[in-house]
């Protein structure tokens, strides 16, 4: 009895996007996609951290504070999910930025208290090295988990959006190349 | 050594002084460097023992599911590891390198500590809000003591009358009277505080808090917070000097280390040490801080004089290192 109130409040809890609390275990993703287009050209499709069109799971971007850290964005994606995010860095001269989820319905995306990098780095043969990582807890913050709020669900949800964002960004870039 | 002593007392009076007075010397000198490393590698259920003298792994022992928190008893032979996936605790021979016993021990088995002198094992979970209170030898449960929302960072003060619990989801952290086994006082701290750790004289208890980017230190004679000292972003673990003059707390989200001037009490310098950092520890002696950088799977050597980095030694996969991880460091 105890253990279902416990369940149905973290569960409120959630939808309002108040939870902190988290499983036993920190999961990590890193993606990484060689793209034959220099750092710059890289960085000039995916720097503006309130145009992510670039992603294809993404409708549309709306948010405000440019590109300065406390920026903040809403993904629009289909069938009305939302993924609510905060700049936290931003290094144009090093092609970086680093932010976080501050909401989003685990049915949307299984994660909570997620952080990510998304970097570009030269390569040997001048174009570059995209790396994309993410540092996140599963949906479900108690033992049990149902398996689409598992740790195994929650890695594969992130990985298939770094890796159709990447390559998709790769096909933009070198496209007509 | 008593025995060398009386007889040189016996022999001429005169240099009695003078004995007694290296006799507190020897009693103040801190003990010796640590010898190993205890890594806990949630990402491959292990532990990495890192000889810290030769910079290398030395032995990888497998331990439960998802290893988290760790405690090195004060003369190395005896470390316990938390297993929160698996629910177990592992007891591990320091010497040996190998599992003595493991036992399952509640929902979520994650903070760790073991008393100065080795008599009792002190584990939060979680999941349940309990300290249980633990056998250090066949780790059966001895006690439990109700504690607030989920319990994480504990330490435990030299004499071993006192426990201190992190709270994290009460943004408190509790004083337990280990006669009674039960909360005596309760402190509010800033946000979802974490990791702590006291200092090598027993007179501060040093306090992260994850969601407010801070450090709360608590006078243990007053049981208050003397100072609230912003730090970097997300703060997880924190590192105290022999000489209790410098902390060091890592910061997840900024891949560095706020090095803290305890009379200051202010930030003085900020490291980039790699990324996420997370269980951190200085040496008992040798002006050495220990950092594992959970997402670059490696152990990062410090200077705390130099403020340099001085090595990287690789661990497993993921390391956590939450607790004392090192014997007799603080």
């Amino acid at each position: 009895m105890i253990k279902t109130a416990a369940l149905l409040f973290s569960i409120i809890l959630f939808h309002t996007g108040m939870v902190e609390a988290h499983g036993p275990t920190r999961q990590k993703v890193i993606v990484k996609e060689q793209i034959s287009a220099s750092p710059q050209a890289v960085w000039d499709v995916v720097k503006d951290f309130h145009d992510m069109s670039w992603h294809p799971a993404v409708i549309k971007t709306e948010g405000d504070g440019g590109n300065s850290n406390g920026a903040k964005r809403v993904l629009m994606l289909p069938n009305d999910g939302k993924i609510h995010e905060i700049l936290e860095k931003y290094d144009s001269e090093k092609h970086s930025f680093f932010y976080r989820i501050e909401k989003v319905d685990v049915k949307v995306l299984p994660v909570t208290n997620y952080s990510s990098w998304f970097n570009i780095a030269p390569a040997d043969d001048g174009g570059s090295i995209v790396t994309w990582k993410g540092a996140f807890y599963r949906g479900f913050p108690n033992n049990e988990p149902p398996p689409e709020l598992s740790d195994q669900a929650a890695v594969d949800a992130v990985t298939g959006v770094y890796k159709s964002g990447l390559s998709n960004l790769k096909k933009l870039l070198e496209k007509g190349s | 050594m008593q025995n060398e002593i009386q007889i040189q007392l016996n022999h001429s009076t005169r240099y009695g002084i003078l004995f007694l007075a290296l006799i507190a010397l020897l009693i103040s000198t801190p003990g010796s460097a640590a010898q190993y490393a205890f890594i806990t590698n949630q990402g491959d259920d292990s532990v990495s023992v890192i000889n810290l003298k030769e910079s290398r792994l030395t032995a990888t022992l497998q331990v439960g599911s998802k290893p988290a928190g760790v405690a090195v008893s004060n003369n190395g032979k005896r470390i316990y590891v938390t297993n929160p996936e698996s629910r177990e605790v592992y007891l591990l021979d320091g010497i040996k390198l190998k599992t003595i016993t493991h036992s399952q021990v509640g929902q979520g088995p994650l903070g760790i500590a073991v008393t100065p002198d080795g008599s009792r094992v002190y584990l939060a979970d979680w999941y349940e809000d309990l300290v249980y209170v633990l056998d250090p030898e066949d780790l059966s449960i001895l006690a439990k003591i109700p504690v607030g929302e989920s319990p994480s960072g504990l330490e435990v003060n030299l004499d071993g009358e006192r426990l201190y619990v992190a709270e994290r989801d009460d943004n408190t952290v509790s004083v337990i009277d280990t006669h009674l086994n039960q909360v005596v006082k309760r402190i509010e701290v800033g946000k979802r505080p974490f990791g702590i750790r006291m200092d090598s004289r027993g007179k501060r208890l040093y306090v992260a808090n994850v969601a407010s980017n801070d450090l709360s230190v608590i006078d243990l004679d007053k049981l208050k917070v003397i100072s609230t000292i912003p730090v970097g972003s997300t703060p997880y673990g924190i590192a105290v000097t022999p000489n209790s003059q410098r902390v060091f707390v890592t910061n997840q989200h900024d891949n560095s280390v706020s090095v803290i001037d305890a009379n200051k009490l202010r930030e003085i310098r900020r490291l980039k040490v790699g990324e996420f950092p997370e269980g951190i520890i200085a040496d008992p002696t040798d002006g050495r801080i220990y950092i594992a950088n959970w997402f670059t799977n490696e152990l990062v050597v410090l200077d705390t004089e130099k403020l340099e980095i001085i090595n990287r030694i690789p661990t497993g996969e993921s390391p956590r290192a939450f607790g004392v991880f090192i014997a007799g460091g603080h």
